[in-house]
């Protein structure tokens, strides 16, 4: 046995013994010494738990670029009283009116048309909140917000303010006046577009173009819905306008749709799994704002 | 201080004032109706860990990054039912992301057509995964120095000697290092109640 020597550091061995990492010669040295060490013996049984929570950790991960300021655009968002803002929905559609199936180039009244050239640059993996078009409803000032989320926020405002005239507009009108919609990228790349609104005796025209888009992946194929105030993850309340595909840089689609506006106003697009099941499953990609 | 106040004398102190409040007070904050320091401050000790919960989960970043943004949502919406005799805010806040991580998981395209894993994972697999996302983000807040010696030691199963030598420092650095890697590590698991 070790004469006892009393120390007020640890062992330089403790961490090494509990690791696994030394030498045969200095485990036992250490053994030794353990067996006349209280101090040590303490030490030891406080770290014990360490190396069997070190046997599976995964790798480290990095948070995507603009995600933060996404998740407090959607807190923002689901503080106007809109919705939760994030637009996640799982489950079947339940809106009235069009309820258009994921098959490419399908709208509710009218085949949709896609066109292009060149393939995008835009992720389309990643997601966003789908932006209210009436968003600006009743909006109030919270608290002092950093100065990137104030520009981003203005800038949503302005055009959703715009948006707000024009569909109110649409409601007490018959003679179809336009809306436009700004599209941007989910995740703040360079993917954007517009859509525009009309009225007709059907029902809504949407003429959509959209620039930038990544090309529609293998299986997969694009959805414009539109999105009530309350819809949820647990309980989905959007329709989808129509699908469609990109093959180039430049994408034309027209859509009509008897979806209600007052019910369904907001605007977004996902990428979802081409298996004919009509419900939003996949993640978005361009966002109304 | 003085430095860090010119800086920015309008954010910075905020910043400052939230990130010395604990996760509870942080909560208490959020629910008081203030949604942007004490809750961005949530959103960096806790943000990493949901997402990575999502990549883990779900396979998939998109719906990870959904996870996150339903996350915060949900919790800006119920952190005035947060009550700390019942349990911390970590269990609070992870309780809320997975169960939105489980609503998720139930879409059909969120996982691959393995007839194996039809089932959903049970609340036992998550908290072994939350547990795991929590010893990866205190790792990841170690210094470069002390994780990358733990690191040599539990992934690479290298002996004190070989780390030594790898990276070109003294055996008694080695020895010192990792001890001190071990007394920060349980500390910041702590922090993340969790117990090691």
């Amino acid at each position: 046995m070790a004469e006892r020597i009393p120390h007020s550091e640890p062992h330089p061995d403790v961490a090494g013994y509990l690791l696994g990492t030394l030498q045969d010669d200095e485990t036992r040295a250490f053994l030794d010494h353990l067996d006349s060490c209280d101090a040590c013996q303490i030490e030891l049984d406080q770290l014990a738990g360490l190396p069997e929570l070190l046997t599976d950790v995964p790798d480290s991960w990095s948070l995507p670029a603009g995600l933060e300021d996404r998740t407090f655009g959607a807190v923002e968002a689901a503080a106007q009283g809109v919705g939760a803002g994030t637009g996640t929905a799982a489950g079947t559609s339940t809106g009235t009116g069009t309820a258009a199936g994921t098959s490419t180039g399908a709208g509710t009244g009218a085949a949709g048309t896609s066109t292009g050239t060149a393939a995008g640059t835009g992720d389309a993996g990643e997601l966003t909140t789908i932006t209210p078009i009436t968003a600006a409803r009743g909006r109030s000032r919270g608290p002092r917000r950093p100065q990137r989320l104030l520009i981003a926020a203005a800038a949503a405002a302005a055009v959703i303010i715009a948006g707000v005239a024009t569909l109110s507009s649409l409601r007490t009108s018959t003679s179809a006046p336009l809306t436009t919609i700004r599209l941007i990228s989910a995740d703040g790349g360079p993917a954007h577009g517009s859509a525009t609104v009309r009225t007709t005796p059907a029902g809504l025209t949407i003429d959509m173009t959209v620039d930038g888009l990544a090309p529609t992946p293998k299986g997969r194929i694009y959805t414009c819905w539109l999105v009530a105030n309350d819809d949820t993850l647990a309980h989905p309340d959007r329709v989808s306008v129509g699908s469609f595909l990109v093959r180039g840089r430049t994408v034309h689609v027209h859509w009509t749709s008897a979806a209600d506006l007052d019910r369904f106003p907001h605007l977004g697009v996902t990428v979802e799994p081409d298996n004919g099941n009509p419900s939003h499953q996949g993640p978005k990609a361009l966002i109304g704002s | 201080m003085l430095d860090v106040v010119a800086d920015d004398p309008v954010t910075r102190p905020v910043d400052l004032l939230a990130q010395a409040m604990s996760d509870a007070d942080l909560l208490a904050a959020v629910a008081a109706g203030d949604r942007e320091q004490p809750l961005r401050e949530l959103y960096q000790r806790y943000g990493g860990r949901v997402y990575g919960l999502g990549v883990q989960l779900l396979s998939d970043r998109g719906l990870a990054e959904e996870l996150v943004q339903e996350t915060f949502v949900r919790l800006w919406r119920s952190a005035g039912r947060y009550e700390p005799s019942r349990g911390s805010a970590a269990t609070f806040i992870f309780t809320i992301a997975r169960r939105l991580a489980i609503d998720l998981w139930r879409r059909p395209s969120s996982r691959a057509p393995d007839p194996e894993h039809k089932a959903p994972p049970t609340d036992d697999q998550i908290d072994r995964l939350v547990t795991r996302l929590g010893v990866r983000d205190a790792l990841d807040s170690l210094s470069e120095a002390h994780r990358q010696v733990l690191e040599l030691s539990y992934r690479d199963q290298l002996k004190q000697t070989e780390i030594a030598e790898k990276l070109g420092i003294p055996l008694g650095t080695v020895k010192t290092r990792s001890h001190h890697a071990l007394r920060l590590l349980k500390s910041e698991l702590q922090r993340r109640d969790i117990d090691g």
